[in-house]
């Protein structure tokens, strides 16, 4: 049986280098195994008992748990995935933009075209409506291309100075 | 006792162009001084002479490596070439960098550096073949493009030739002019010097190898230890874009690498995809410049490949296609290999229009130009100057009318690439260019021989003719100048033209938009834009602001950096961050290490804490020559030829008040936003009184009298230059 959770890791790896979590039962079937796969969590101990598995990480979530590959995600984008693809999208851009506001930045609206977000430029202003009335304490700043800021941390002005900021204005 | 050491070759070559005469001479003297710019700044110590321009026959010119170069050693293929500097006022001692292959080879061939002397009659290229050193003549060679030039001495000696040479502006005499090696790698401000001396190239085989102390286990696990810290070019640690391994990212990081970002013009196109920090296949396609410097539609059209200098996984030279430079602007190649104001130069020229197909042809013709002629811009200052009279409308006041009518300014507006070959060939060709040529006389020399005290620009024409100049009457007339509109104009207080240090009138270069006190005091150290980037490496790594200040306060002190544009008054951690940055910029130029890389402060290893290793320059130094080395003393080595630095200035000024007559800034980095107070949310600008007072901790710091900036007699002791203070002291240019 451990044969074959490693057999599965290798799946894993492969949708972490998209930037994909996975079900047990996901890589599973894409694996080719037909046996339904029971106790996931005791085997993925089992599994990263072995030094080269140490990267295979596991999440709980629902309809999980989820794999993934610390080699090709990180811890926070793990859980940024999992709150967008659990239907918690809005609440998880809040927690980004609050997060990155405790140290000092702000987030550029362009950044959820990117995954885990991969948010169309279209869907963009409503969105963002929806985020700001949803979350008061977030503002929103146009300069820059648009950047979400957290209130506690920025004052507007400020937000817009930093928004617009272009570390190559006075030299290359 | 050099035998036995690994790092250095073991000899100086010292040409005497005056004689023909070839000597070999120990390294082992220059030790201390560690190589490459502290072998420069020795030489030019011990050989001073006053009141002698960079292009008289007694002023020497030292290009040099240090003992990592060609030793393996990650990112060591630095070349620094000291000398006088004709750009600059009073011709004081610069030293300017390129990469490539070149100081490798010469240390293969057995040399840690070639000092040139005198003057020789006929145009000559030095040929250098391990230990046989032949003067060729050059006469066939005069008169070429850089290009040609380093294809023919290939031809002569063979493809493995590396080739330092100038092109038709140093000939020239042009000041703004560079010494350049194959790869589009230049060094600036020295080409006159070799054309002076009729010097037009050198070519170089080296069949040794350099000596590596350490053992190859101990060698390896170094090297891995770097690989697992590096980030991208100016060491960004994060992408420039979100990906999926990377908890932060930055639009600020040169990680440009990534999903989206394609090398197009490669034989066989490249989709870069992911690039994981701990993915070692991809450290050379992190950095991907090509995006930044012309979009990423165009860079994903245009990019073969990255390339860059010996021994460097970075890759941050953007080796690009541009069909158009051959079928449209009549060039003989529509490749071009550059970096930085290599592109940036002829952008800031033609005005910084948007990306598109309009800035791709002007950055690659301009730099296909100014790569041939070998023209060198002081850091944009040349092509500052050129846009912002442009905008001012200045030019029909300072040129001759017919001169000004025979150029094609709409060629200008109209942002067309054709304008580069007129306006880099009257740079180039100076007095020799057919027709009046004010424009390429005046922006070819130094901005310090054509203004005032007042920073107010003089006859132009009659400083050309040696003639007494009067100020002419030009004025700030644009709605943008606020207040300073109808008055006389001074490059002194127009922010866009970039002059920095008021004293050298000298470009800005990371100065107070970075960390403000800090990179302000980088920028009156030197006697060119310093070229600094060891806070830059830091500051600019793509972190969160939280994370950079939890380092620097960790190495400097609480309030070592401040937030962007949002400055508080200068404090001694301030100060110690300056004084960091300058040592470590002098020890990376004399090692000689890449400073657009090096140090590293920051890493990509969340499992470090994003901690880097400050460490590493010592411990590559001393598994490459085997005197086992800690960071504080090797860094004590550094401070002392940043201590002779300033000892040679004072001398070759013939100034101790280095305070007054140096290390003083322009007037818009104080007057910069009226309606702003220093300190205030969203400004750069910086108080007189506090940069007084920085000064003060600087130079404290750095163990200078604080009236006059000027290293005191216990602070020369302590680096072993007794006989430094000796010198400055008979000619009471010592404190007291």
């Amino acid at each position: 049986m451990n044969l074959c959770m490693k057999e599965l890791a290798d799946y894993v790896r492969l949708f972490s280098r998209r930037g994909r979590l996975v079900t047990a039962a996901q890589v599973a079937a894409v694996a080719g195994v037909e046996d339904e796969l029971t106790d996931v969590a005791e085997r993925y101990v089992e599994l990263v008992l072995d030094p080269d598995y140490l990267d295979i990480q596991m999440r709980p979530a629902e309809g999980g748990p989820f794999f993934y590959s610390q080699h090709f995600i990180v811890d926070h984008y793990a859980q940024q995935w999992l709150a967008v693809h659990s239907g918690h999208r809005i609440a998880a851009m809040a927690n980004q933009v609050r997060h990155l506001g405790r140290l000092g930045e702000l987030v550029a609206e362009s950044d959820f075209h990117y995954p885990p977000y991969a948010l169309p430029a279209d869907d963009m202003a409503s969105v963002r409506q929806q985020l700001l009335a949803e979350h008061p304490d977030i503002g929103w700043v146009a300069e820059g291309g648009g950047h979400f800021f957290a209130r506690e941390h920025f004052t507007p002005t400020y937000a817009s100075t930093l928004a617009e900021q272009d570390p190559f204005e006075w030299s290359a | 006792m050099t035998q036995q050491l690994g790092g250095w070759a073991g000899q100086v070559l010292r040409i005497n162009l005056s004689t023909y005469d070839v000597r070999k001479e120990p390294t082992a003297p220059y030790h201390d001084f560690i190589g490459g710019m502290g072998i420069g700044y020795k030489v030019l110590w011990d050989d001073h002479k006053d009141g002698i321009k960079a292009t008289d026959a007694d002023n020497k010119l030292v290009i040099s490596a240090g003992p990592l170069s060609g030793s393996g050693a990650i990112c060591t293929g630095r070349t620094t070439i000291t000398s006088r500097n004709p750009v600059v006022r009073g011709h004081l001692i610069t030293d300017g960098h390129f990469g490539g292959h070149f100081s490798p080879a010469m240390k293969y061939a057995g040399y840690d550096a070639i000092i040139i002397e005198g003057e020789s009659s006929v145009p000559v290229w030095l040929r250098i073949e391990d230990d046989k050193v032949t003067f060729e003549n050059a006469n066939m060679l005069w008169g070429k493009g850089m290009f040609e030039t380093f294809a023919e001495i290939s031809g002569k000696m063979g493809p493995n030739a590396q080739v330092a040479a100038i092109g038709q502006a140093g000939e020239n005499g042009v000041a703004q002019s560079t010494i350049q090696t194959q790869g589009g790698h230049s060094a600036g401000g020295h080409g006159a010097v070799l054309g002076a001396k009729k010097l037009k190239a050198i070519g170089i085989i080296g069949t040794g190898a350099v000596k590596v102390a350490g053992d190859n286990a101990s060698v390896r696990q170094l090297d891995d230890h770097i690989l697992g810290i590096i980030g991208a070019n100016n060491n960004g640690v994060v992408p420039n874009q979100p990906q999926s391994w990377s908890e932060f990212h930055s639009k600020t990081s040169r990680w440009r690498g990534g999903p989206g970002v394609k090398w197009g013009a490669a034989t066989d196109p490249v989709d870069i995809g992911e690039t994981p920090w701990n993915d070692r296949q991809k450290v050379g396609m992190r950095t991907s410049m090509t995006e930044m410097y012309f979009g990423r539609d165009e860079a994903n059209k245009i990019m073969k490949r990255s390339g860059g200098c010996h021994s460097c996984p970075i890759r941050c030279f953007c080796e690009v296609k541009n069909p158009k430079m051959k079928e449209k602007y009549g060039l003989p190649t529509e490749h071009i290999t550059n970096v930085c104001l290599g592109f940036l130069d002829p952008w800031y020229t033609m005005g910084m229009p948007k990306h598109g197909e309009q800035r791709t042809d002007i950055q690659t013709v301009g730099a296909y130009y100014m790569d041939d002629y070998g023209i060198w811009s002081a850091y944009g200052q040349l092509s500052h100057v050129m846009r912002e009279f442009s905008k001012r409308d200045f030019w029909r006041t300072i040129l001759p009318a017919e001169e000004y009518a025979a150029i094609n300014w709409q060629q200008w507006h109209d942002l067309d690439a054709h304008f580069m070959a007129d306006f880099y060939t009257r740079i180039a060709e100076g007095k020799q260019y057919q027709g009046s040529n004010v424009l390429g006389r005046f922006l070819g020399r130094g901005l310090h021989e054509f203004i005032n005290d007042k920073g107010e620009l003089l006859d132009v024409q009659a400083v050309l003719e040696g003639q007494e100049a009067k100020v002419l009457d030009l004025t700030f007339a644009l709605d943008k100048d606020g207040k300073l509109k109808g008055h006389r104009y001074s490059v002194f207080q127009d922010k866009n033209v970039k002059v920095f240090n008021r004293s050298m009138v000298g470009g800005l270069h990371h100065a107070s938009e970075s960390a403000g006190q800090v990179g302000a005091l980088l920028n009156t150290v030197f006697n060119r834009d310093p070229q600094c980037h060891s806070h830059i490496n830091l500051i600019n790594c793509g972190l969160p602001h939280a994370k950079i200040v939890e380092i620097a306060e960790e190495n400097w002190g609480p309030g070592a950096f401040d937030k962007v544009k949002h400055y508080t008054p200068i404090n001694p951690a301030k100060a110690k961050f300056a004084k960091w940055c300058l040592v470590k910029n002098v020890l990376h130029d004399s090692l000689t290490v890449c400073n657009w890389i090096f140090p590293l402060m920051a890493s990509p290893d969340k499992a470090r804490n994003y901690r880097g290793d400050s460490a590493i320059e010592a411990q590559m130094f001393s598994l490459v020559t085997g005197l086992e080395t800690s960071e504080a003393e090797l860094d004590a080595k550094a401070e002392g030829v940043l201590q002779l630095h300033r000892a040679l200035t004072i001398l070759q000024m013939n100034e101790m008040d280095q305070r007054n007559q140096h290390d003083v800034l322009t007037d818009w980095v104080y007057d910069m936003d009226p309606d702003k107070a220093f300190g205030d949310e969203g400004t750069i600008k910086m108080d007189r009184a506090d940069m007084a007072k920085a000064l003060d901790l600087f130079y404290d710091e750095m163990g200078w009298d604080r009236a006059t900036g000027a290293p005191t007699r216990a602070t020369l002791a302590k680096f072993g230059l007794e006989a430094v203070a000796d010198r400055l002291a008979q000619r009471g240019l010592l404190p007291a």
